[in-house]
């Protein structure tokens, strides 16, 4: 069975591509669960590990990259999050799961195929 | 406020290892403001060891709650049921909190989550400062608001002393040297005469040296 993937994503940056992405007629597949969320920003390190815990074995957060964040240090606020999960992951031995950010400029198809297909 | 930080997980790990079901209790006090043990820490320190016990498949159970205070009865004595309900309590109080629960609940093990730092002051977003050494009788008002006990690394009443170097402390460059900032702020002040004041010895039964410490308000008590 595929690994379950929750893909948080800001309902700004990312949620565009996406929305490009189906144009290309390029469709999810049914292990990938996406959730909006109005900005990465409002993420919190306890939402990332939860995720974990329920059964997702990649935990993505997509936000926008440094300059292009519409609520200024959103993404930068996610990355932090992200990194501090990842370190408690490991501290406690966790290898089963893995939790990542990427910064996408809005529109960027390209860089979310390539995400997607790494996954 | 009372400054905090988590102890390493691996520490908190071993506390809780024996025990099947735990109460991660938080504390909206200092411990909210400074980032270490309010709603937010005690969910996630609550989420971490259950990860590490699914990973270990152990059974192990959380409860998460959160109280205004842990070093006031009312609050205290407010989680009963939470507590009857679990093997051992894990606060993500200060160290007031952690022994205030121990107190109101024998014969239940209550451990603490964070290490508990000092009384300090928010410098910039996730930096604190010591500020204040709890002398117990304040001099702040003959050295223009900067605390020596604290402030200097020798807690020198009459300083600065030989190391003193452009501003810094010869303990580490990193640290403000306090009779440098009580020589600045006692000029900006127009009060430079008070910085030459001998200062007697200080009186430290007022501080921890006499013992454990009581404040009593006689006229709240009934
Ligand atoms: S003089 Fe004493 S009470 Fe005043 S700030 Fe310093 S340690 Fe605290
Ligand atoms: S250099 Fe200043 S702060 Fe450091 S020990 Fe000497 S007087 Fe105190």
């Amino acid at each position: 069975m595929a690994a379950k993937v929750l893909i948080y994503q800001c309902s700004y940056c990312s949620y565009l591509t996406f929305d490009l992405l189906s144009q290309y007629k390029v469709s999810l597949q049914d292990n990938i669960f996406l959730t909006d969320l109005p900005c990465t920003g409002t993420i919190s390190v306890n939402m990332l590990l939860e995720a974990v815990e329920n059964g997702f074995e990649k935990v993505l957060v997509l936000g926008g990259t440094g300059n292009d964040c519409r609520f200024l240090k959103g993404s930068q606020r996610a990355q932090k999050r992200v990194e501090e999960a990842v370190k408690i992951l490991r501290e406690i031995g966790y290898d089963k799961a893995s939790i990542a950010f990427y910064g996408l400029k809005p529109g960027d198809v390209d860089s979310l195929k390539n995400i997607l297909n790494t996954i | 406020m009372i400054v905090a930080e988590r102890k390493p997980i691996e520490e908190i790990i071993k506390m809780v290892e024996k025990h099947e079901s735990i109460l991660v209790l938080g504390c909206g006090g200092c411990v909210t403001v400074c980032l270490a043990g309010g709603e937010k820490e005690a969910e996630q320190l609550a989420t971490t060891l259950r990860l590490y016990f699914q990973k270990e498949n152990k059974p192990f159970k959380t409860i998460t709650t959160t109280i205004t205070r842990q070093c006031d009865p009312e609050y205290v004595k407010s989680v009963a049921e939470e507590v009857a309900k679990v093997d051992a309590v894990l606060s993500t109080a200060c160290g007031v909190g952690v022994q205030f629960m121990a107190e109101n609940y024998p014969g239940k093990w209550v451990y603490p989550a964070l290490n508990t730092k000092f009384a300090g002051a928010n410098l910039e977003l996730g930096v604190w400062g010591e500020r204040c050494g709890l002398c117990g009788e304040c001099i702040l008002h003959l050295t223009g608001g900067v605390c020596p006990v604290i402030r200097c690394s020798k807690s020198l009443l009459n300083g600065p002393c030989g190391g003193s170097q452009n501003g810094k402390c010869e303990v580490s460059s990193e640290i403000d040297c306090a009779w440098q900032l009580i020589y600045d702020r006692l000029k900006s002040l127009n009060s430079l005469d008070l910085i030459l004041k001998i200062q007697p010895p200080k009186d430290w039964s007022k501080a921890r040296d006499g013992g454990p410490r009581k404040v009593v308000k006689e006229e709240v008590r009934l």
